[in-house]
């Protein structure tokens, strides 16, 4: 079956990227890594008369790391090579583990991290992470540039705070903070490689033997990433004995609101959402990095 | 014995000796002579071919499951610039066709749709245009007024007073039926200290051979047709075409490439292949289509669901004393081969052991599901799902250790299932022996730890069938051979290698035979009109046995002629035996008389005035019941773990030891055994095609899920060796009854692990949860 | 949608092919290319079956527009082999280690153990099924190709061939 007819630009700058967009932006589909686009173009779940493409906009690609501001990933950065920086190894050793699980080689040899989070599905394996560590997103318009925490970027199923004529241009982390200690879990009942059925990031750091900065996130459980505040808070200032865990965990399942779809029932995702929570505690407390 | 995940050495070929005493190829680990265009990407698959001024078709296809086509207009298809052609039922010859000659009321499909669709997918137009953009765009211009009809969608649904009839022909929706009664059931029953009844279901699941379907066809100016396509069984599409056609079967020409694998998926004529042919006829340019993998998975063939009940009786000692089996199969929309399958299900039903009565009656029932059709195994999954879970549930109840049960009930060279074969070599009892040890089984099951169990199936499979449902007029089998004097040999043969690498096994069979080298035999194949007539394909795990046999009565002939010469020349005592090897014939008393075979040749040739020396041989079995000529066997140990907390069963690693008779070529074997596992682990946890009032919401391999190469367990295996005596050099198949134990073996596991005890595949988490009483 | 002129490097061959935007990689490279031995499988990206190096990188050629490889370099598994007559030492291994059957998915998964290979020269059995998990396979239950991967590891051959080959000077 063919893709549908589109126009096709290639910008050199960004510059130019908005002038291709122009007033069109709601019939516009920016292309990164094209794994997901495609497919949803082929099937109809999303249309457009023209793809605009950012590769070939200098210094969109580029991995920056800076001990005192943190880690910038470019729009056109491929997960593969998030997923190999030392940088990224040394000090966000959650993000290249979760970018690990997600999709295959091939997939992660064309994809980015910032096409993983705009094409804002539930189940985007990179945000639970990232949402752990605290990311911003940049956002870049003709006239101007702000920035969101990426804590409710997404806004539903293939919605987020981006307007039509604007791209994002970076993913922005905070610094690493060496006492903070990081997991991501994820499951799916049928193949290593497969869609999430729920996926769990946790951070927290332990002060004194109590858990401090509790941030636990779930994929798949919601019509976005979502952050479990009430989990974290069940934890928050606690001594982390696995009667406060088990509380955590019974208390994400609560606060999740996952739908059935084939991959597994409402009900299973719930009962997931309270393993692999329960699970990802343990395995911050019991000394995850 | 193989350990899978410790490479072995590479087989070096230029190690064997080039002299010295002939070695013989049978058991080589040889590598095939195909692979070196596959890995460099210079092998042809059918869509690999290009031809001048090619035409790209599609299909239309009904996007409702039951309903009356009112009307058809595709005259706005057919004014889009660059639309060539456009049929729809009204266009073509509403002949029906169907695999199942022999009966013709079980013919029930047209190549497109007349009067109704049967389900979503049917094919209801064509399209051919100057490219691919164009073809799809012509399909949605094709206006189709449908008048929705009730639909079925389970058997039941499908068998009850006042359902919609799919086939006005069948108002019950009842297709076929198959009894099979031998023995005194009522008296097995009576006399049973231990009865119990089980129903089991399966589900539907692709084949998901990596190639999706191809056809390209050509019309020559004299009005006959080539087609290239992707199939098992270029005999039966060639007859099938010509009938569709109304053409003479010699005025079409079927080619097969190389092709990316079938499973029984690719064993019919399909529409594509007919409007391939018809609409190159019409526009004189050649025309291909290709199928995508949404359209595979939505609208092609599937494993049968199928709901066995089965009801068995026992002595207190753990003696079968009968069996009953019922068996209800969703067939879809259309019967294709699935009147071969509800025969099968009940052979199968009692094929591995001693059942003194038995009883079998098989319903093949309509429903407006994507039709199913052959899948590897062909009835065998289902129906050793249900037996062998069964027999491993009345080892629990009945006290006696899974493997002892079957050792005590276990087929036996020269037992004979009534109406159906005598059991030639039978390796049984020693696979069942070999996998206790091989696997550990004594001491797993006295330890037994909770989220953890080793579970046992097995199987018994044909190798290749009897029963002419084709309802051919040819040998089954045939082959050519002709040998040069250059010392080189010729094999012609229809035999389709679908992947499984039967051409090297017949070339191997060759060479053997004729004490040549692989590389001296040129293989020609896969071209009806360059073929003998005739070959029925690759189903049935027949190709080895059958081509096979074929091979050698060609190649004896061949070596008849031969011997004269050494005869000759030595004038050899009467009495000698003559033999072929090491590029030589020679007298096998004194191998010093000995002629190079090149030399043989030409002397043959001379002898009779240059006639070219070559033989023509022929396999058709016979006075070997009705089913085949010969069975494998082979038992199965799963070891699983359980995590009780997300219920997922993991397959830590898989046990195996079969018969396969002779291993021809163990390295095509083990081939054999690990894409079973992999196919059979998909159909046990993974894969299932989720249906929903007919349309299949998992049409992608995102959604429908195959393991992956991570998903994989380790397997450990052993062949027990016996001889065949109706197989060439002792062998008989291995190709599909390995499909058959892993599911069930892989339950019984998981039943070991966690008390979970499946009645209806696929085994999933949830299901094992549930069964632990988790509410979810 | 008017069909765009791209040049691209296809095996070290510079090639001009005008292409409309909703073509893709593996649709260029087999149909107007002829360059066959790419395989598409999906369509999706789920199979592997259509890998090919972009400027390297091993990826799906059906998850690429072909508009994308205008001045960038593409390796498909006809440019893998270092000559007409000498295989790279992964194919050697999928022939003498049976690794081969129907033979669809072997292209892809030639590729993808390839540029394992010159990543990964010394990888263990766990990385080669990671590397190779975007490839289906439904023949050989994949026992023999990693069994074939493996087999290169340590004679040291497959790092240069691949990074040659992934870097499009094969």
């Amino acid at each position: 079956m063919r893709l549908p007819a589109f126009d096709y630009h290639a910008p050199a700058t960004l510059d130019e990227v908005f002038a291709a967009i122009g007033d069109r932006g709601r019939d516009t589909q920016l292309l990164a890594g094209g794994t997901d686009l495609l497919p949803s173009l082929r099937s109809g779940k999303r249309r457009c008369r023209q793809v605009v493409a950012l590769k070939g906009v200098a210094g969109l690609d580029a991995i920056r790391f800076d001990p005192e501001t943190g880690l910038e990933i470019g729009a056109c950065a491929l997960l593969a090579e998030v997923q190999d920086n030392p940088a990224v190894r040394e000090h966000y050793p959650v993000l290249a583990s979760a970018i690990r699980t997600l999709a295959t080689v091939q997939v992660r040899h064309k994809a980015t991290v910032v096409g993983n989070l705009c094409n804002a599905s539930p189940c985007a394996d990179t945000a639970p992470p990232l949402m752990a560590l605290g990311a911003r997103v940049r956002i870049v318009g003709p006239d101007d540039q702000h920035e969101l925490p990426l804590d409710g970027f997404i806004t539903g199923p293939r919605r987020t705070a981006r307007e039509p004529e604007e791209l994002i241009s970076s993913v922005l982390v905070p610094p690493p903070d060496p006492a903070l200690r990081t997991v991501f879990l994820k499951f799916s009942p049928r193949s290593k490689v497969d869609i999430s059925a729920v996926s769990v990031a946790a951070a927290l750091r332990l002060e004194d033997g109590l858990a401090r900065a509790v941030g636990i996130f779930l994929g798949t459980v919601a019509p976005t990433p979502m952050r479990a505040a009430s989990a974290a808070a069940a934890l928050e200032g606690l001594e982390p004995t696995s009667e406060v865990i088990d509380l955590a965990a019974r208390t994400a399942r609560g606060e999740c609101q996952p739908v059935t779809d084939f991959r597994a029932s409402k009900e299973y995702k719930q009962h997931l959402v309270e393993v692999l929570t329960r699970r990802a505690l343990r395995a911050l407390v019991e000394g995850g990095a | 014995m193989s350990e899978a995940r410790t490479p072995p050495a590479a087989p070096d070929p230029a190690a064997r000796p080039v002299s010295g005493p002939p070695e013989s190829l049978i058991g080589q680990r040889l590598p095939r002579p195909d692979a070196r265009a596959k890995v460099t990407g210079a092998a042809i698959y059918t869509d690999d071919i290009q031809l001048p001024g090619m035409l790209y078709g599609a299909m239309l296809r009904s996007p409702v499951a039951h309903a009356l086509i009112k009307r058809i207009d595709a005259s706005k298809a057919r004014a889009l610039p660059g639309v060539k052609c456009v049929i729809t039922g009204q266009d073509v010859p509403a002949i029906r066709y169907g695999n199942w000659r022999l009966v013709p009321e079980l013919q029930d499909e047209t190549v497109l749709a007349t009067d109704k669709v049967r389900f979503i997918g049917d094919e209801v137009a064509a399209v051919a245009a100057v490219d691919k953009d164009t073809a799809e765009a012509a399909l949605a211009l094709i206006e189709v007024e449908y008048q929705e009809l009730p639909a079925v969608f389970g058997v039941d649904e499908a068998l009850a007073d006042g359902a919609p009839a799919v086939h006005d022909e069948h108002p019950d929706n009842l297709s076929l039926r198959r009894d099979i009664d031998y023995g005194d059931l009522e008296q097995a029953f009576a006399a049973a200290d231990y009865v119990r009844e089980d129903t089991f279901t399966t589900h539907a699941v692709s084949h998901a051979y990596m190639e999706p379907c191809s056809a390209l066809a050509r019309a020559d100016s004299d009005g006959r047709i080539t087609l290239w396509t992707s199939t098992q069984t270029p005999y039966y599409v060639q007859c099938l075409l010509a009938r569709t056609m109304e053409l003479r079967e010699n005025d079409v020409r079927v080619i097969k490439p190389a092709v990316g694998g079938g499973f029984g998926g690719k064993m019919e004529l399909r529409p594509w292949d007919f409007c391939a042919a018809w609409m190159a006829r019409e526009t004189g340019r050649p025309v291909k289509f290709t199928l995508s993998r949404e359209e595979e998975l939505a609208t092609g063939r599937r494993r049968h669901p199928v709901k066995i009940t089965s009801k068995i009786a026992f002595r207190q000692d753990g003696t079968i004393l009968g069996k009953e089996v019922t068996a209800k199969l969703d067939g879809g929309g259309y019967n294709g081969m699935g009147p071969t399958a509800t025969f099968l299900i009940g052979n199968f039903g009692a094929m591995l052991y001693k059942v003194p009565a038995y009883r079998y009656r098989g319903i093949y029932v309509y429903t407006n599901n994507p039709p199913a059709g052959a899948m590897r195994g062909f009835g065998a999954p289902q129906a050793l799902f249900a037996g062998e879970m069964q027999m491993n549930k009345a080892a629990e109840e009945l006290g006696i250790d899974p493997i002892e049960l079957r050792l005590k009930n276990a087929m036996e060279p020269g037992d004979a299932i009534p109406g159906v074969a005598t059991i030639g070599s039978c390796g049984f009892r020693e696979c069942l022996e070999k996998v206790r040890e091989l696997s550990g089984w004594d001491a797993r099951m006295a330890a037994k730890l909770p989220g953890e169990g080793l579970g046992i199936a097995c199987y018994s499979f044909i190798s290749g069938g009897v029963f002419n449902w084709f309802n051919t007029r040819y040998p089954f089998s045939s082959a050519e051979v002709k040998v040069f004097d250059d010392g080189t040999a010729q094999l012609t043969t229809l035999a389709a290698d679908i992947g499984q690498g039967s051409d090297l096994i017949l070339c191997q069979i060759l060479a053997e035979e004729l004490g040549l080298k692989i590389e001296d035999i040129r293989l020609v194949t896969g071209d009806t009109a360059a073929c003998p007539q005739s070959d029925l394909g690759t189903w049935g795990s027949r190709v080895t046995l059958m081509a096979g046999n074929a091979v050698r009565d060609a190649a004896r002939q061949v070596k008849e002629r031969l011997a004269e010469m050494v005869s000759l020349k030595f004038d050899l005592n009467v009495i000698h035996e003559i033999a072929c090897g090491g590029g030589h014939v020679y007298s096998k008393s004194k191998p010093s008389r000995r002629i190079p075979l090149g030399e043989a040749v030409a002397m043959a040739q001379r002898a009779n005035r240059g006639r070219p020396l070559k033989a023509s041989g022929y396999y058709t079995p016979r006075d070997v019941g009705l089913v085949s000529p010969a069975f494998s066997f082979g038992a199965q140990v799963a070891d699983v773990r359980v995590d009780l907390e997300t219920g997922l069963p993991e397959v830590q690693r898989m046990f195996t030891v079969h018969d396969c008779g002779t291993e021809l070529n163990p390295m095509a074997v083990e081939g054999q055994l690990e894409g079973s596992i992999q196919m059979s682990l998909g159909y046990a946890l993974s894969e299932e095609l989720l249906m929903d009032r007919g349309r299949t919401l998992n049409a992608t391999l995102l959604d429908y899920k195959l393991p992956v190469a991570e998903d994989m367990p380790p397997s450990v295996s052993e062949t027990v060796e016996t001889y065949e005596p109706e197989g060439p050099f002792g062998a008989k198949e291995a190709g599909e009854g390995l499909a058959c134990p892993t599911a069930p073996a892989i339950a019984h596991a998981v039943h070991q692990a966690t008390g979970y005890f499946c009645r209806e595949l696929p085994i999933t988490p949830v299901k094992i949860l549930r069964h632990l009483g988790r509410e979810i | 949608m008017e069909p765009r002129t791209i040049t691209l490097t296809v095996n070290g061959d510079r090639r001009c092919v005008a292409v409309r935007p909703n073509l893709t990689l593996v649709e260029a490279l087999r149909d107007e290319l002829h360059l066959t031995g790419t395989k598409q499988g999906c369509g999706t990206g789920d199979c592997g079956a259509c890998t090919v190096y972009l400027d390297g990188r091993p990826v799906n050629s059906c998850l690429t527009l072909a508009v994308e490889a205008d001045g960038r370099s593409v390796t498909t598994v006809e440019g893998l082999a270092p000559s007409g007559t000498e295989l790279h030492p992964v194919q050697e291994a999928f022939i003498a280690h049976g690794a081969v059957q129907c033979g669809y998915c072997t292209p892809g998964m030639v590729m993808s153990s390839a540029a394992l290979l010159s990543r990964e020269p010394a990888a263990d059995e766990p990385s080669v099924r990671h590397a190779l998990a975007g490839n289906l396979c439904r023949c050989t239950g994949y026992t023999k190709i990693v069994e074939a991967v493996l087999a290169c590891v340590g004679d040291g051959s497959c790092g240069a061939h691949g990074a040659a080959a992934a870097e499009g000077k094969a």
